[in-house]
């Protein structure tokens, strides 16, 4: 491989790490349509890529933002036997399906995130305290200082099961299609579970790394891994996903967020053009 | 299920969120480092001549005969294997942590998923080359 393929592949990783750390997603839905069109991976090389470069932001976000105590470890310890689980069977699964079903189901997983992302972040402030003094505390219910309000928040978990049941579906997409499945524990838990946005995101991100690290083991058994290639845009995402949480801090999200999902938009057309073909 | 105790900031509610620890972190970090600098060493050696492997994708198997990696396609393996590795020792500790603190519960549901993952890792060295 020679300089130019390497700054090409780390480019398209810092892109997809900047823009998925901006927006709060993972990269694997820009990661995998970039790969698959501008560098013509196979579906299977490049999801395999992808699950690589979701474990990278998930430890990378753990290392920066683990003093803060944001996640909620019990909830996502509990979480994570099912979803990895599933994860595990799909990934299992995933190698009966052909390459043009996999490119129409991530089209239409494209399709559901913009739906998904169009809705604005609820205001943190209506959910951040729904812990009212007094109350009985449930096992998952938890506490974190937030530094942009400066105080600590309090907040009871509601809808385990429901919560459970949506990050399954999450880790059965990571399974078959290697996108992290952020995208969908997130709301399930601000909207399901009743979690302040911030240990939403930081639970899911703890999720996503060992999501992604039991899926894997088949993707590598199976020799769907271009390692070298993988390494130039994980790096890439390492340094996007840094980059990405710095800029989010300067730039209106919710302006962003609907550029971003006129994207999503053209790349699951795309997607959609493969799986046709 | 119990009645609320006082938190650190004094008001009603439950207590603070258990964070993995230094430990926890130092653990994540050492694998991300260790992944980070194979994949700097792996492109900085792709760059010196062909990788002579088809582009069909890497076979992990080749890593038993390569263990120190002298090919950049075996020292990127080795990367992706401590990136695979890094939430799996991660969860271990985490485990840990939570039977230390009476957590018996959500312990053995991280060592049910730390199964799951060692359970992947063992079908990977374990399955047959597929070409």
């Amino acid at each position: 491989m020679d300089i130019l393929q390497i700054t090409e592949l780390v480019a398209a990783g810092f892109g997809a790490g900047t823009v998925g750390a901006m927006l709060g997603v993972g990269g694997g839905m820009i990661i995998i349509p970039i790969l698959t069109t501008a560098f013509e991976f196979q579906f299977e090389h490049a999801r395999a890529t992808s699950l690589f470069a979701v474990i990278a932001t998930s430890s990378g976000v753990a290392v920066a933002t683990g003093k803060e105590r944001f996640g909620n470890l019990r909830l996502g310890v509990l979480l994570s036997l099912p979803t990895a689980l599933v994860a595990f069977l799909n990934a299992w699964l995933a190698q009966g399906f052909k390459a043009s079903v996999l490119y129409l189901l991530f089209s239409v997983i494209l399709i559901i995130a913009g739906i998904l992302m169009w809705r604005p972040d609820p205001d943190e402030r209506a959910l951040s305290d729904n812990f009212h003094n007094g109350g009985v505390a449930g096992p998952f219910d938890g506490s974190f200082h937030d530094p942009k309000f400066k105080k600590n928040i309090n907040y009871r978990v509601r809808n385990v099961p429901a919560i459970m049941g949506v990050s399954c579906i999450a880790g059965g997409v990571s399974g078959l299609l290697g996108v992290g499945g952020g995208v969908f524990q997130v709301p399930a838990m601000a909207i399901l579970g009743g979690l302040p946005m911030r240990a939403a995101a930081a639970t899911s991100n703890f999720l996503l790394g060992i999501t992604a690290a039991a899926s894997l083991p088949f993707y590598m058994a199976r020799g769907q891994v271009r390692p070298v290639e993988t390494a130039a845009v994980v790096l890439g995402v390492l340094l996007g996903a840094f980059f990405g949480s710095w800029i989010a801090m300067k730039i209106h999200g919710n302006t962003l967020r609907r550029l971003f999902i006129i994207v999503l938009g053209a790349l699951a057309y795309q997607m959609f053009r493969k799986g046709i073909q | 299920m119990k009645r609320v105790d006082a938190t650190d900031n004094g008001a009603a509610g439950p207590r603070r969120t258990q964070g993995e620890g230094p430990v926890g972190r130092l653990i994540t970090l050492g694998g991300v480092l260790t992944a980070a600098a194979l994949m700097i060493l792996a492109l900085i050696e792709s760059t010196r001549g062909p990788i002579g492997v088809d582009r069909g994708g890497y076979h992990f198997e080749s890593l038993a005969e390569d263990i120190i990696p002298r090919n950049p396609e075996s020292c990127a393996a080795l990367a992706c294997i401590a990136l695979v590795l890094t939430p799996l020792l991660r969860l271990v500790w985490i485990a840990i942590m939570l039977s230390r603190s009476k957590r018996f519960g959500f312990a053995c549901a991280a060592f049910g998923v730390i199964m799951i993952l060692t359970g992947g890792l063992f079908f990977l060295w374990n399955s047959p080359p597929v070409r």
